[in-house]
């Protein structure tokens, strides 16, 4: 018999992994780069959220504007450097391993590399037939479902988000369109960090924190995207689903220790079966 | 800039560069252990031993364009294999050396294979996936592997540190000259081919497939010699080699002296090793000092120089 609760915390805690991959999706699907500093921006939001909550006692509503400016700059700021580059697969794949080292040893080097703990802002459980869950889980969950009803909704009717799906299904046909494709690419780095500064302010109370998870997430989030298919919104959501649940019930049943193991493992076992991921369309050679 | 670029271009361009180079390389030890200052000594016969690896990275991720973003896997596998064997069972170095390989060979088919499915950034993400599994179970499994601790008290196959430099430097050379024959090769010339265009080769005859498992597997069997050749020198061996960070120090050596040039890894190596043992006495001793100079070199290489040092003789940068 399955722990149910394991099962739906395994749930709720997929939605977060899910926004967070959500963003290194995006990144891929519409400027075809993979940017393998994605895990590290989002440390950084982590710790500016850390930073200013923790540390210097800020409300939460002044910082997370504050840290969403701040990843979203930097975003903006590695995909324009990404961008530079862009004609090699080698060169973004150097440039952002580059980026990624220099961001995890500053964090190293002004918050050191010890595991910090945040208390829960809303502790207390709820009791939901049964099961009992965490409420400040379930309010993220939500949140999280209304971000993605959000960003599909913007995706899919807005000015931007029909550039943005331009841009990711044909490159020249947009420029002929007039659509700037270079701006386009460096907005979806910005939009990706900042549904990553979302996600981490909605994870740092759940998992300690240490400067070098950045390439943990990195890892979660390229585990998700490639099991629900690059590029899909939806299939993104699935995936964190489907590992959140994977993470916690392997966790519980066999090792905790060996638990990066499964989503090394899933990259590697689903690459290998199926590389267009489970909702992915396979392409015709 | 410009004088510089000239300079290296001049400089470069005759083979005279080279042997001038090699000879420097052969007589370094001599004003260091006369001073007695074994530390020097200490950072070359890590380049040379890392330099071997980044060559062995260069085949695979240079010439045949594989993203292989854990030449630190092979490494540790072949350190590994050495360290148990040497340690646990008793073997002789040179059977042990020999059992490295073997196990990086199979270690190599294992990384190749999910390399034949995918390419470019899937790869680079599998290999690295690889190489941290290969970590997590050297911790996992600690009655093998000694854990997070490693395995230490290896026995040195040589006790002076500069028979030791001469040892991996001949090393250094005798691969330089494998790989340098390799590359020049029909083989290197079929790697050539698979890393421009996969489809082309295809229809030219080359078995892709085939040619890219044995780039993964030449690339795995010179690491992983170098694994073992590092694990007898410096006598200890922890799983924080299968890190990221190692991968990284390693892709940076061959991306800072250019890749596809083999010689380039091995100046590369120089610098890096050099540059990050020359700050580490300006900052303290600060681990994340070394890993941020990796990242601001790869990042300022990558934006203003593509090719890397030996890139610039070449001319303008693409």
């Amino acid at each position: 018999m399955i722990n149910l609760e394991i099962l739906v915390n395994g749930i709720l805690l997929g939605g977060l992994y899910g926004l967070m991959a959500s963003g290194f999706s995006l990144i891929y699907g519409v400027g075809k780069v993979v940017n393998l500093a994605y895990g590290h921006i989002f440390m950084v939001a982590v710790y500016m959220m850390y930073l200013m909550t923790v540390s210097w006692k800020l409300n939460f509503l002044v910082a997370f504007p504050l840290t969403l400016l701040i990843t979203v700059f930097l975003g903006i700021g590695v995909q324009y450097l990404l961008e530079r580059v862009a004609l090699s697969h080698l060169r973004v794949l150097f440039l952002s391993v580059g980026l990624a080292t220099i961001l995890e040893n500053l964090l190293l080097a002004y918050f050191g590399g010890v595991y910090r703990f945040v208390p829960s802002p809303i502790p207390g459980l709820i009791d939901i037939g049964g099961i009992r869950l965490q409420t400040y889980w379930v309010i993220t969950f939500a949140s999280t479902l209304l971000i993605y009803v959000a960003l599909s909704a913007i995706i899919a009717s807005t000015y931007l988000g029909k550039s943005l799906r331009a841009v990711s299904q044909n490159e020249e046909a947009s420029w002929l369109m007039g659509i700037d494709v270079r701006k386009i690419k460096i907005l979806a780095g910005g939009i990706a960090s900042a549904l990553a500064s979302i996600a981490a302010t909605f994870i740092l109370p759940i998992y300690p924190i240490c400067p070098h998870m950045g390439w943990t997430y990195l890892l979660f989030g390229f585990a998700i995207v490639v099991l629900g298919g690059m590029g899909s919104i939806l299939g993104t959501l699935m995936g964190g689903v489907i590992l959140g649940m994977c993470e916690l019930l392997f966790g519980y049943y066999i090792s905790s220790g060996l638990r990066g193991i499964l989503f090394f493992l899933t990259i590697v076992i689903v690459i290998s079966i199926r590389p267009e991921g489970l909702l992915g369309k396979r392409k015709v050679k | 800039m410009e004088i510089l670029n000239k300079v290296l271009r001049i400089s470069l361009k005759q083979n005279s560069m080279k042997i001038l180079l090699l000879s420097l390389l052969c007589v370094y030890p001599v004003v260091p252990s006369y001073f007695g200052m074994d530390y020097l000594i200490h950072i070359a016969i890590i380049a040379n031993i890392f330099a071997i690896v980044a060559m062995a990275w260069d085949i695979n991720g240079g010439f045949t364009g594989q993203m292989n973003l854990a030449p630190a896997f092979s490494f540790g596998v072949g350190g590994y294999t050495s360290a148990i064997l040497s340690t646990r069972v008793g073997l002789h170095p040179v059977a042990t050396v020999i059992i490295g390989i073997l196990t990086a060979f199979m270690a190599a088919i294992i990384l190749g294979l999910p390399a034949l499915r995918t390419k470019g950034p899937y790869l680079a993400v599998v290999t690295f996936s690889v190489s941290e599994v290969a970590r997590l179970l050297a911790i996992y499994f600690s009655g093998i592997t000694g854990g997070d601790e490693g395995i230490g008290r290896i026995p040195k196959l040589f006790q002076n540190t500069t028979v030791n430099y001469y040892w991996t430097l001949l090393m250094l050379m005798v691969f330089l000259i494998v790989s340098l024959q390799i590359v020049n090769s029909k083989l290197g010339l079929a790697f050539r081919a698979v890393s421009e265009d996969e489809v082309r080769a295809e229809t030219l005859g080359i078995n892709v497939t085939k040619y890219k498992l044995i780039s993964f597997c030449v690339c795995s069997v010179i690491a992983a010699t170098a694994g073992s050749i590092y694990v007898y020198y410096q006598s200890h061996i922890e799983p924080q080699v299968f890190a990221l960070s190692t991968s990284v120090g390693i892709i940076t050596m061959t991306a800072v002296g250019g890749e596809k040039t083999l010689v380039g890894a091995v100046i590369g190596a120089y610098i890096v090793g050099f540059s990050t043992e020359a700050l580490r006495f300006v900052t303290g001793p600060f681990p994340w000092v070394r890993l941020a100079i990796y990242g601001f070199l790869l990042t300022i290489v990558m934006l203003f120089a593509p090719r890397g040092i030996l890139g610039l003789k070449r001319g303008k940068s693409t």
